[in-house]
């Protein structure tokens, strides 16, 4: 199952990096979006702390070793996103994904959802934002600490935004691939995030 | 908020301690090379994959917002292309023009006569069956009927037909005009016929003299001929004997009607200078010649 749930990641950050370098890259020239930061930051805000320190390093070292910064740079600001992200899921995670009949309180529910959505966005874009600002800091850090934090913060806000209207296209995707037989966790082995528990579970 | 289990917690304080430890070793160092080479190569050709389907979609994202200034510039700058187009082939006819009329003004000079340049403007008359062209200069340029044409130094015709403005010249290849020739290498004189687009043919007035392949036959005296001398009529490029003993020369005209431009009309005849008349010398033993023109 771990292995199955990994060799899904490993292919999904791929395709994210891909993605990333031919096509969100080249369009967005100014803008310091991360397609794979997004689907990381997703991931860890709908699956919880867990995955997304795990799935946060393992992204940000392939990152990293497809770029010519130090090596686990994007692994630590990565996996400390998806750990904040994943402390986040409980706050924005979606509700109860039974639909009533009543079509108004279904309409209600779906203006709640996507009122959900947005919140999840710019949880999401927030996120990402800061995360640009420390990997850059991080990555200047070491020639001229003072240029590092300007720099950081000029990118801070338009990654923030960037990031977060990406993350409205990826997160229903997202969602979407989770919610999936094979991956949607196994009931009473982990806390499922789609059911709010309605019993305590016992912390280990 | 969700709190991290004591796992969850551990297991993200060994992963930033092992991340900065990669920081640490890779500013140091590197053992990192080969893997990031291996990383790097294998995203590099999925890289050429993808941008091989997406390519052509991002670049027309990426054109569109200066899609309208990009029309613009295309458009003047097939403008231009146009233009120097047309310079170019200006500039092209231009030099064949100024090369005639520099052979022009050579044999005006040699000659000593005053030329006419004018531009070939119609092959061949309306109806009819002469071989004529029309040449842009007419009775306001000076010229009159039966003046003769040149092309540099070679033998066009003679005007035939003159209007204000344009003048119908008869070549010598027609076929049914004779040409009074001199052959430079023996002085023989005859007459060329013209027969069109076959080669001319030349008899000698003299029928026992034989003329050798490669003479040339310039404009000379024989039947009433208006041309001015010492123009190139052709070059022989066969001889045979006719059945009356006479020999019959084939000749390759040194004009070619269709590849016909500039041309010249000589407005006056040759001027000859005044020719002294041979006085007797006094105490001279031999007597003095003076060689005309």
């Amino acid at each position: 199952m771990i292995a199955y749930r990994a060799l899904i990641g490993l292919v999904v950050v791929v395709t994210a990096l891909l993605l990333q370098a031919t096509v969100v890259g080249p369009v967005a020239v100014f803008v310091p979006v991360s397609l794979a930061l997004v689907v990381v930051l997703s991931v860890a805000l709908l699956s919880g702390p867990g995955t997304g320190i795990a799935l946060g390093f393992g992204a940000g070292l392939l990152a990293d070793l497809s770029s010519s910064h130090a090596v686990g740079t994007l692994a630590l600001t990565w996996m400390v996103g998806g750990l904040l992200a994943g402390r986040a899921s409980g706050v924005v995670a979606p509700g109860a994904s039974v639909l009533p009949a009543n079509r108004r309180i279904r309409r209600r529910i779906d203006r709640r959802r996507i009122a959900l959505r947005l919140r999840q966005g710019v949880v999401v874009g927030v996120l990402g934002g800061a995360v640009a600002a420390a990997t850059t800091v991080l990555e200047q850090a070491v020639g001229a600490p003072v240029d590092a934090l300007s720099t950081a913060l000029v990118r801070c806000l338009p990654a923030m935004i960037g990031d977060a209207l990406l993350a409205l296209l990826v997160l229903p995707l997202v969602g979407r691939v989770l919610a999936s037989a094979p991956l949607r966790p196994r009931t009473g082995a982990r806390p499922s995030v789609a059911h709010p528990p309605t019993f305590p579970l016992a912390a280990p | 908020m969700r709190t991290l289990t004591r796992r969850q917690r551990r297991a993200a304080i060994a992963l930033a301690l092992v991340a900065a430890f990669f920081c640490a070793l890779d500013v140091a160092g590197a053992p990192f090379q080969g893997a990031r080479d291996g990383v790097q190569g294998y995203l590099g050709a999925l890289y050429r994959g993808t941008d091989g389907v997406l390519g052509p979609t991002r670049r027309w994202v990426q054109a569109v917002p200066h899609a309208g200034g990009d029309a613009s510039t295309i458009a003047t700058l097939r403008r231009q292309v146009g233009d120097l187009q047309r310079t170019a082939a200006v500039t092209a006819q231009d030099k064949a023009t100024g090369k005639s009329v520099q052979a022009l003004q050579l044999q005006a000079s040699r000659g000593g006569y005053r030329i006419a340049p004018a531009r070939v403007v119609a092959i061949g008359p309306a109806g009819g069956f002469d071989w004529t062209v029309t040449v842009d200069a007419g009775s306001r340029d000076g010229v009159k009927v039966d003046q003769t044409v040149l092309a540099g130094s070679d033998l066009v015709g003679r005007v035939t037909r003159v209007s204000a403005s344009s003048a119908t010249v008869l070549l010598a290849a027609d076929p049914g005009s004779g040409v009074g020739v001199r052959n430079r290498a023996s002085a023989q004189v005859g007459v060329v016929t013209g027969h069109g687009l076959a080669p001319s043919t030349y008899s000698p007035l003299d029928p026992s003299a034989v003329p050798a392949v490669g003479d040339e036959l310039v404009t000379g005296p024989g039947r009433a001929s208006s041309y001015v001398a010492g123009l190139t009529v052709g070059r022989i490029t066969a001889v045979t004997k006719q059945s009356d003993g006479a020999s019959l020369a084939r000749v390759t005209p040194a004009v070619k009607p269709a590849k016909l431009d500039i041309v010249g009309v000589v407005l006056v005849g040759g001027r000859l200078p005044a020719r002294p008349a041979l006085k007797p010398t006094r105490g001279a033993a031999s007597p003095t010649v003076r060689a005309d023109r």
